[in-house]
């Protein structure tokens, strides 16, 4: 419906004044279609300008002319214009509007390819027929147009105004206004103008060829006259940007996406929502007064996009039916489309990028980049394990950098909940030991390992064959290269730092059993990545063996990680002693399943082994988003996984070790101040001495903890 | 990546019969001696079921088969774990 102006103002107003009974409706970058009937009388209005320089003049010009143009009888339409012009005026000092422009430039772009120029044809031709009934001449334009089928046209007749209009919001906002005032004013262009619109989908991507044009039964004039305005008079229209993406295909999104940004501030090139049309369409008329920063600019051109996107999605459906003839150039017209998201999507990330980078220590934007697209494929991942119907790729990006740049915006502590004096002694006791000892009692992390530790790292990453091997683990070469820059982890290097972790801590305990002082560690066993895989594959039945030998109700703590789709690696863990289920994903995705999951095994686990019943009324669902360590790039998941789990197998060494617990007491709920004391005490707050900084050093120091089988203090 | 889950029955004091179960419920009987690798096993496994050797991991009660792992030394690892576990 979006038809890309074909007429500048110069060439548009001399048509025009020859055509006394109709004004050429054009705006920015938008040639609606001229009326048919000529007792009506459109108003819309050209605010399109391309050349800074020229618009006062072209606007004077296209003042003129449509007064002239227009009717006597005709008084409201003079009085909007009169009230657009105005705005426009105002307009070239108006910052908000370029958003505006920005926008609708980005929504004509992506939903609609070079339909401009037919669409142009079409109503040049209409203006030529003269005074005829409109269905008429769009059945004629039907005709000639390559056959189409038939009942289109008439599923498009009956489409009420509203319908179509509804249509038209799903498009671009701003264009909406201007449009729907033509729809309102006369339903006849409406309809014709819907009906072209389904012509045109599909007739995209035969690009913008003359040939093209003129066989749809235009006549020569028309054709060369809009082609020519395309490159003359519209050096920034979308349409001459969307032509080039099609036309060379291996042209890189990212310039498409360059371009993009260079064509918004054009002062004039969206009309400017009057306040009589903001009342017309009040839906939308909130909306306008919301862009003023860029983030909600941002956010809610993104929302306009995925409405975008779903009516073309529809659109494409329509005209498969439609178009029988052109599978080859449907296909085409695909590939633009989604060369053009992919731009924009990209365009998006730059953006939202900008922002969260300008808070926070410098990103590379390539990793930013990938931490976008890995986090929307992951979410996707687990909206399909859980059967729902998942959303368009770009949803999920959308989705993605909304929260990226929450999280980069609300990084301010959140309100304390009022609390006893009791737990205020408690929490302030732990911040005065973490200012004195650190976090867990230590110091921070060191920039880089010692030489003599360097030297031992580089040696095993040399090593062929096995590098290490533990009971229920091993590490070959292979994996062991997994841990330099930039690699995701495997299965192995997680299960074996996992197994370390626990046998740390079995040693701790052993140590502790003979009245050594020198730990510092939960009772923690470590579940490896295969344990989630078979819960949820096989149900309890997978993993009923798994804790034979072992009592897990005797630990304070049950390490798992867990591998989403073969992408991203988080982590859970069952804390028995404070009595929740803990979920950490170092891309903050939330994952209410794994709780549920969690507590069914727990559940099931003390039926089979203890004949008991477990009493999970107490039991906290906790997901570590607020505080745990957060990735910045699409690599690093892995070492963010085992270093949560590393750290969470810690414990304070300036607080006294608690007993074992006893299988029993998991049938009744605890004492309910005992537990909130024990869950300030010991985890609420949680403070984490890593981060991505840190990664290049873990990675370092995991490999030297492999290779020597040993975790370091 | 594919990962099954053997599991040695006590009945011949020599030999063995050992299960592995992969992710999708797919079993394999294998016969083999209490002393036998089962790096052997699991090389006989992934070739039977096309798959790269490297690909392929045994996990016995949640626990990662070795190369160097024998059913025996299995068996008595997990005992072993056993004691060092119990709290």
């Amino acid at each position: 419906m979006s038809h890309a102006n074909c007429d500048t103002l110069g060439n548009n107003d001399g048509q025009q004044a020859d055509q006394s009974d109709n004004v050429a409706a054009t705006d920015s970058e938008v040639l609606y279609e001229t009326a048919i009937d000529t007792k009506e009388v459109s108003d819309t209005f050209d605010g399109d300008v391309s050349l800074a320089p020229a618009v006062e003049t072209a606007q004077d010009n296209l003042a003129d002319e449509v007064g002239e143009c227009i009717p006597q009888h005709n008084n409201a339409a003079e009085e909007k214009l009169a009230e657009y012009l105005s705005l426009v005026e105002d307009d070239k000092s108006d910052h908000e509007h370029e958003f505006f422009a920005h926008h609708s430039w980005e929504d004509h772009s992506y939903t609609y390819d070079n339909e401009d120029g037919y669409k142009d044809d079409d109503s040049e031709e209409s203006e030529n027929e003269e005074d005829e009934e409109v269905l008429e001449v769009a059945d004629e334009d039907e005709d000639e147009n390559e056959g189409e089928v038939e009942g289109v046209e008439s599923e498009d007749e009956v489409q009420s105004e509203d319908e179509v209009q509804s249509e038209d919001e799903v498009q671009s906002e701003d264009e909406v206004q201007s449009e729907d005032e033509i729809q309102s004013e006369d339903e006849v262009q409406s309809e014709d103008e819907v009906q072209s619109e389904d012509e045109i989908e599909p007739e995209d991507e035969l690009g913008s060829e003359d040939d093209d044009l003129s066989g749809r039964g235009n006549s020569a004039e028309d054709g060369s006259y809009s082609e020519n305005d395309y490159s003359l008079n519209q050096p920034l229209s979308h349409a001459t940007e969307v032509i080039e993406i099609i036309d060379s295909d291996d042209e890189p999104a990212s310039e498409a996406i360059a371009a993009a940004p260079a064509a918004v501030p054009t002062p004039l090139s969206a009309p400017a929502p009057t306040p009589a049309l903001a009342s017309r369409k009040s839906l939308f008329s909130p909306d306008y007064t919301r862009f003023s920063t860029p983030a909600k600019q941002l956010f809610k051109r993104s929302q306009c996009y995925s409405r975008d996107t779903r009516f073309s999605m529809g659109k494409t459906v329509s005209s498969l039916t439609l178009r029988t003839k052109a599978p080859l150039a449907l296909e085409e017209h695909k590939a633009a489309v989604r060369v053009r998201q992919h731009a924009r999507i990209s365009a998006m990330i730059r953006e939202t990028y900008q922002h969260v980078v300008s808070g926070n220590r410098p990103i590379k934007f390539s990793d930013f980049d990938a931490l976008v697209h890995k986090r929307a494929h992951v979410q996707r991942l687990l909206d399909l394990e859980r059967v729902r119907e998942p959303a368009a790729e770009e949803e999920y990006t959308k989705q993605t950098l909304e929260s990226l740049m929450q999280r980069a915006q609300a990084r301010m502590p959140a309100p304390e909940p009022p609390m006893s004096d009791r737990l205020r002694h408690i929490r302030e006791q732990k911040a005065k030991r973490r200012q004195e000892y650190g976090i867990l009692g230590r110091p921070p992390l060191p920039e880089r390992l010692d030489e003599a530790s360097e030297e031992t790292v580089r040696k095993a990453f040399r090593t062929h064959g096995t590098v290490a091997s533990i009971t229920g683990a091993q590490v070959e070469a292979h994996d062991m290269r997994k841990l330099q820059p930039g690699q995701w982890l495997n299965d192995e290097v997680i299960n074996f730092y996992g197994t370390l972790i626990m046998q740390r801590a079995h040693s701790a305990e052993e140590k502790r059993l003979k009245g050594t002082p020198t730990d510092a560690f939960w009772r923690v066993h470590f579940f490896s990545s295969f344990f989630w895989q078979n819960l949820t594959t096989r149900g309890y039945s997978g993993v009923r063996r798994w804790s034979r030998r072992t009592d897990l109700f005797a630990h304070d703590l049950v390490l798992l990680p867990i591998n989403l789709g073969q992408t991203h690696w988080v982590c859970a863990a069952i804390n028995n002693r404070l009595r929740r289920i803990e979920y950490y994903d170092s891309m903050g995705i939330p994952r209410p399943d794994v709780f549920v999951r969690l507590r069914e095994y727990l559940a099931a686990e003390l039926r089979d082994k203890k004949q008991l019943e477990i009493d999970l009324s107490d039991w906290q669902d906790y997901f570590g988003n607020a505080s745990s360590p957060q990735q910045e790039n699409g690599y690093d998941c892995g070492v963010f996984a085992v270093q949560t789990l590393e750290q969470l197998s810690r414990r304070d060494p300036h607080v006294p070790m608690l007993p074992p617990l006893e299988a029993a007491s998991f049938t009744k709920p605890e004492n309910a101040d005992m537990l909130q004391q024990l869950r300030e005490e010991y985890a609420e707050d949680y403070m984490w001495n890593f981060g991505q900084h840190n990664m290049p050093y873990l990675r370092r120091r995991m490999a030297l903890e492999i290779v020597q089988k040993e975790l370091l203090a | 990546m594919s990962e099954g889950t053997p599991v040695p029955k006590p009945e011949a004091p020599e030999q063995l019969n050992i299960k592995v179960k992969d992710a999708d419920g797919n079993e394999v009987f294998f016969k083999v001696k209490r002393t036998t690798k089962l790096s052997k096993l699991k090389r006989a496994y992934a070739e039977r079921m096309g798959k790269p050797e490297n690909s392929v991991r045994f996990i016995f009660d949640g626990q990662r088969i070795g190369d160097d792992d024998t059913a025996d030394s299995v068996s008595t690892r997990t005992q072993r774990h056993m004691l060092t576990s119990s709290t």
